[in-house]
């Protein structure tokens, strides 16, 4: 069983990142995914994470108490998550948005997503961004299948940012591994 | 609409998706959280299959309106959650007094009134059963996947169809907003109402042996009253005598209770153990998962769980009971408790608010209890 959180601000695309990850890996890589989202009522604030869960087998398991792979694309999120942080075997923040790391017992994976994509495109592409860096560091995320499931989520006008995102995230880390 | 194949969606879209399947060509509601993505869905996809959209001014109009275009002969269905399933409870009344075919949907979450918009919770399970006022009986359907979000609305159009009566799809916001890979079927079944032959009168009393009369649509042809109030079998009003009443409420009620058989569907696995865990809605995944959990562990633990809430299992229930004792894990203080109290002996409680627990949290309650 592998367990994905990517958490940030509402607004940061941390929902629609779960969504391409649960679907590349249900339907592209022929895994269990169960995919939860949890944010606060209101329309563009407070925490906002996604969950996903992977296994080999139908899954029961719908809650994440403590991911292996953590995916942070702000400061604050990060700051309350800081005990369950300190325990994740991978913590990949967007440093352009997440200055301050407390020590970890995990690998943690500074990746200026924020910035790469803002030189890209947009700074919204920075979730996707993390997405690639999340397949540079576990074995079981596929970039290719992440690619092919961007280039059918995304409109037309949007696949090559997104694409080029998944690349830049995925060579960010390569390159500190 | 969909074509048949895998895909990867979230419940609420299932549903939706689901609806068109088994033929819905009528939506009329009130966007509220976490249900608004049915009516999201649909309001983009139902026109496409010739369906019509209505995005109402209330959960009040909502209901009403599926009422009335259920007399037009089409599939009719809304979504909601608490506060506007609350609202819809009078009209709820209505479509079952006057035997209306529909499906509410609701996406229970955390309560009472406004609650957490955005939190599960099954608090609803009593007032889906007993909201709206006077005796009668209903059929509300809990999912627990996302697969079952598809399966069981499309059975809940077949059951409203089949025996002219409002189906609750009692989901909650942890189904509803959960993704997961769930089969589209080339094929689901459809159920069509009865149709009165060109002669017949009686369009709300029968002597068939199960209870159900012929619907006809507005415009058909037929005289046809359609009132909230006590009526006869040709739909005149009749508001003081005994027998209209007796008669009339005690069908209502036998439709539901004779057909029990045909209507009521579980799961379970081991239910003769020393304990059985009874769950429903998205809390009986992990609870499920921590009776796998617990077996493995060689304990003789079972699980139970009633994919049709009302009418509730109970003669199972009982039976169970007699034999073994009973944790109870619900998303809500006294969402099924009452019902599974007074089948159930030795009652273990395992409830909780807010928030879905993990497998280990459920296990963990599963080995207090077997100590």
């Amino acid at each position: 069983m592998m367990k994905i959180r990517i958490g940030g601000w509402a607004g940061q695309g941390t929902v629609r990142a779960g969504t391409i990850l649960g679907k590349s890996l249900a339907l592209e890589q022929g895994y269990h995914v169960v995919q939860q989202r949890s944010y606060s009522a209101a329309v563009r604030s407070g925490i906002a994470y996604s969950d996903v869960v992977v296994d080999h087998e139908g899954l029961d398991e719908l809650v994440i108490e403590c991911p292996d792979h953590l995916l942070v694309l702000y400061q604050d999120t990060l700051d309350q998550w800081e005990e369950m942080a300190s325990k994740v075997e991978h913590l990949i923040v967007d440093s352009s948005r997440v200055g301050r790391v407390e020590k970890t017992s995990g690998r943690v994976y500074k990746v200026p997503a924020g910035r790469i994509a803002e030189n890209i495109a947009t700074s919204k592409a920075a979730n996707v961004v993390l997405l690639g860096a999340l397949a540079g560091v576990s074995a079981e995320v596929d970039l290719n299948c992440l690619e092919k499931t961007v280039k059918k989520e995304f409109p037309e006008k949007y696949v090559d940012i997104n694409v080029e995102a998944l690349k830049k995230g995925y060579e960010a880390v390569l390159e500190k591994r | 609409m969909m074509d048949a194949g895998e895909y990867f969606l979230e419940g609420n879209i299932a549903c939706a998706e689901a609806a068109m399947k088994a033929g819905c060509l009528f939506y009329a509601g009130y966007p509220i959280t976490p249900a608004s993505e049915v009516m999201n869905h649909l309001s983009k996809e139902l026109p496409k299959v010739g369906g019509r959209f209505v995005q109402m001014e209330d959960e009040i109009a909502s209901i009403a309106s599926v009422i009335g275009s259920s007399w037009t002969g089409l599939k009719s269905m809304t979504a909601t959650s608490g506060p506007g399933f609350s609202l819809m409870q009078e009209n709820l009344g209505y479509a079952v007094m006057t035997e209306t075919p529909c499906v509410v949907v609701n996406v229970q979450r955390a309560g009472p009134s406004t609650g957490q918009a955005t939190k599960p919770g099954t608090g609803d399970v009593m007032q889906a059963r007993f909201g709206s006022q006077g005796d009668y009986e209903i059929i509300a359907l809990s999912p627990n996947s996302v697969q079952e979000m598809f399966d069981l609305t499309v059975r809940s159009f077949a059951l409203s169809e089949r025996y002219r009566v409002p189906v609750i799809l009692l989901a909650d916001a942890g189904v509803g907003h959960m993704r997961e890979r769930v089969k589209i079927p080339e094929e689901v079944e459809i159920v069509d109402r009865k149709k009165p032959s060109s002669g017949e009168k009686e369009f709300f009393d029968t002597s068939e042996e199960d209870h159900v009369p012929p619907m006809p649509n507005f415009g058909e042809g037929h005289e046809l009253l359609v009132t909230g109030s006590t009526h006869l079998g040709d739909g005149s009003r009749d508001t003081a005598s005994f027998s209209a009443q007796d008669r009339l409420v005690r069908r209502l009620v036998a439709k539901i209770e004779d057909n029990k058989r045909d209507i009521e569907d579980w799961e379970e696995r081991d239910a003769d153990a020393e304990l059985v865990v009874v769950s429903y809605g998205s809390m009986s995944r992990p609870a499920r998962g921590a009776v796998k959990k617990a077996r493995e562990k060689g304990h003789d633990v079972g699980f139970f769980r009633p994919k049709t809430m009302w009418p509730s299992p109970e003669e199972r229930l009982k039976e169970i009971g007699e034999g073994s004792k009973v944790l109870l894990a619900e998303l809500s203080l006294r969402g099924y408790r009452m019902e599974v109290e007074r089948c159930v002996d030795d009652l273990y409680v395992y409830d909780r608010l807010n928030s879905l627990p993990t497998v280990d949290e459920v296990y963990e309650k599963i080995l207090e209890v077997l100590r």
